[in-house]
């Protein structure tokens, strides 16, 4: 048994892909908690698609891949808190114009470039399975400044998210904390793209947040079990993958849908499960 | 807060159960006990090629699966095995297959010789396709006869006797081809494919690339409506006869253009991995080539 649990990991490439996809799991299911409640699940894949120009741009004068599409993400993070600010046009309404925008400007870009196109987004991505130390040291340096923001502005990012009125009330600047949640966001999601996959980030800040919220309504105890579900994910789904020789990113995604199944089922207090169970037993009781 | 790590724990416990009954045996690379080289290739036409290299003396493996879609290739851990144990590992070109890139970063050990088989040919970044031209593919079988040389200087007269004796089959082939491309008239020698990738072999063998359904190899970028007209227009105005898909395409697009323009639509060109019909490098040159020609003639 215990040779069973450690025999993947004699390979340094199951390690890193362990450490990263453990790094990303709790990073990306807690700030997946913003995400989650202000309706913007659609952020994730928006970005994974909104960086391709500043990933073409990089392309065509040689820059490093990664930092194009980091000045991309940036950008759109910053237009998507702008056009949002009045709350006219919705954040999830902004997303998809800025989206759709940057992908089709990052098409037109490189359909000038003239030859043979590699495809760049894929060029970017990483894979769980590829990780290099390199990229776990810039992933572990950016969860720790997220990590660090999120504890230090927790206050601050919870009134703006929930309770803009308060916050304005109480002093505080509404659009540049936004417009700092959005930029935290999208250089997280830039990041863990690069290191583990779009499949992968996609599902992160979305599914344990929400199995998570199923479980609790105080948003540190969500942020809580939302990384234990992350790392859940993460530590099974290398093993499903491993033996049963199924895509990691794959396995990990769908180990994280099944525990939201489950949760969707079994919550003590939403699960669809104990809800029946109620009303069947309210004429009675 | 309590009840609720208790359904992560429990949630945890269904799923180690899941995985305990459903494990079967660990993935092994192969090459456990034995003392010769480990060389695996990216795709299953390279690791022909280099098979036929390799001779006797080594096995080559492929990353990626025979037919699959190597724009959709996802990796499991026995893949990433297979470059984290390998000494050599033999590439198409840099940036060509992104995932596999990745492995060798990622997954390969300090000492792996990436051997890429088009290093000296002109322009990889404008068409890679490269194989497509059994020509070039005399440059690939000596980066690979070196590559393997300097892995296991002891086989260098087996690679080498290997390598000359695939050469003039190369050789055999491209004739071969030449002659099959004679029967079509001068005028039909017309290309519609699905993506960018018989560049290579138009020039080589006096075909005009008409157009492609797809307007890059970026596998998001949909064809435009004006592109789709324009190609239109541009068979209608070469009358070229047919348009060819290759194996793992959606037919819809070009059987659209069929209706269109009334064009001939053959489908199951082996372009990016051998397959059931054509299991070899040179099998696949071959079944393309006796399509296209009975397609055009």
């Amino acid at each position: 048994m215990i040779a069973w649990l450690t025999e993947p990991f004699s390979f340094a490439f199951m390690q890193r892909a362990l450490i990263a996809s453990i790094i990303v799991g709790i990073v990306c299911a807690i700030i997946g908690c913003y995400i989650v409640l202000r309706s913007m699940a659609f952020l994730g894949d928006a970005l994974a698609h909104a960086i391709l120009p500043g990933v073409a741009v990089a392309y065509l004068i040689g820059a490093n891949l990664l930092a194009g599409a980091l000045v991309a993400g940036v950008l759109v993070a910053i237009g998507i808190s702008f056009v949002s600010r009045a709350g006219t046009i919705k954040e999830d309404t902004a997303i998809g114009i800025f989206f759709a925008a940057a992908l089709a400007l990052g098409v037109v870009l490189i359909s000038t470039m003239g030859s043979y196109a590699v495809d760049l987004t894929h060029v970017l991505f990483g894979n769980v399975l590829g990780v290099t130390s390199a990229d776990l040291w810039i992933t572990a340096g950016l969860a720790v400044v997220v990590l660090g923001l999120v504890l230090l502005l927790y206050k601050r990012l919870l009134v703006v998210s929930f309770d803009p009125i308060l916050g304005r009330t109480l002093g505080l600047n509404i659009h540049w904390l936004r417009t700092g949640l959005f930029l935290m966001l999208a250089a997280t999601i830039v990041v863990a793209l690069r290191t583990v996959g779009v499949a992968l980030v996609a599902a992160m800040l979305v599914t344990p947040p929400a199995a998570a919220y199923l479980l609790t309504r105080r948003l540190p105890v969500m942020m809580l079990v939302s990384a234990v579900i992350g790392v859940v994910s993460s530590v099974f789904g290398l093993y499903a993958s491993y033996y049963l020789d199924i895509s990691t990113g794959g396995a990990i995604v769908l180990i994280a849908t099944v525990i939201f199944v489950l949760a969707f089922l079994f919550a003590p207090r939403d699960g669809i499960v104990w809800r029946a169970r109620r009303r069947a037993a309210a004429p009675r009781g | 807060m309590s009840r609720a790590l208790y359904a992560a724990a429990l949630a945890a416990v269904a799923m180690a159960a899941l995985l305990a009954a459903a494990c079967g045996s660990p993935g092994e690379g192969g090459v456990a006990g034995s003392t010769s080289p480990s060389v695996v290739a990216e795709t299953s036409f390279l690791a022909d090629i280099a098979q036929n290299v390799a001779g006797t003396r080594l096995v080559v493996s492929s990353v990626l699966p025979v037919g699959g879609d190597p724009h959709s290739f996802d990796p499991t851990p026995k893949d990433a095995a297979k470059v984290a144990k390998a000494d050599a590992v033999i590439i198409n070109t840099p940036g060509f297959e992104p995932p596999v890139d990745d492995l060798i970063a990622g997954a390969g050990g300090k000492d792996l010789l990436v051997i890429d088989a088009s290093a000296g040919l002109p322009d990889a970044k404008a068409d890679p396709h490269f194989w497509l031209d059994p020509v070039s593919m005399l440059t690939y079988v000596e980066n690979i006869r070196a590559g393997l040389v300097a892995i296991d200087p002891a086989g260098e007269q087996e690679y080498t006797a290997s390598a000359a004796a695939y050469e003039s089959k190369l050789r055999d082939l491209d004739a071969w081809i030449a002659a099959q491309v004679a029967v079509i008239p001068q005028g039909r020698r017309l290309l519609v494919t699905n993506h960018e990738s018989f560049g290579r072999f138009a020039a080589r063998y006096g075909f005009t690339v008409v157009g492609t359904i797809l307007p890059s190899a970026e596998s998001e970028a949909a064809p435009s409506a004006e592109g789709l007209a324009g190609l239109v227009k541009a068979i209608n105005a070469t009358g070229a006869p047919a348009i060819f898909l290759e194996t793992g395409n959606a037919p819809d697009l070009a059987e659209q253009l069929a209706r269109e323009t009334g064009i001939k639509v053959v489908t199951d060109l082996y372009t990016h991995s051998v397959g059931p019909d054509a299991p070899s490098y040179i099998a696949m040159m071959q079944w393309n080539v006796a399509h296209i020609v009975e397609a055009l003639k």
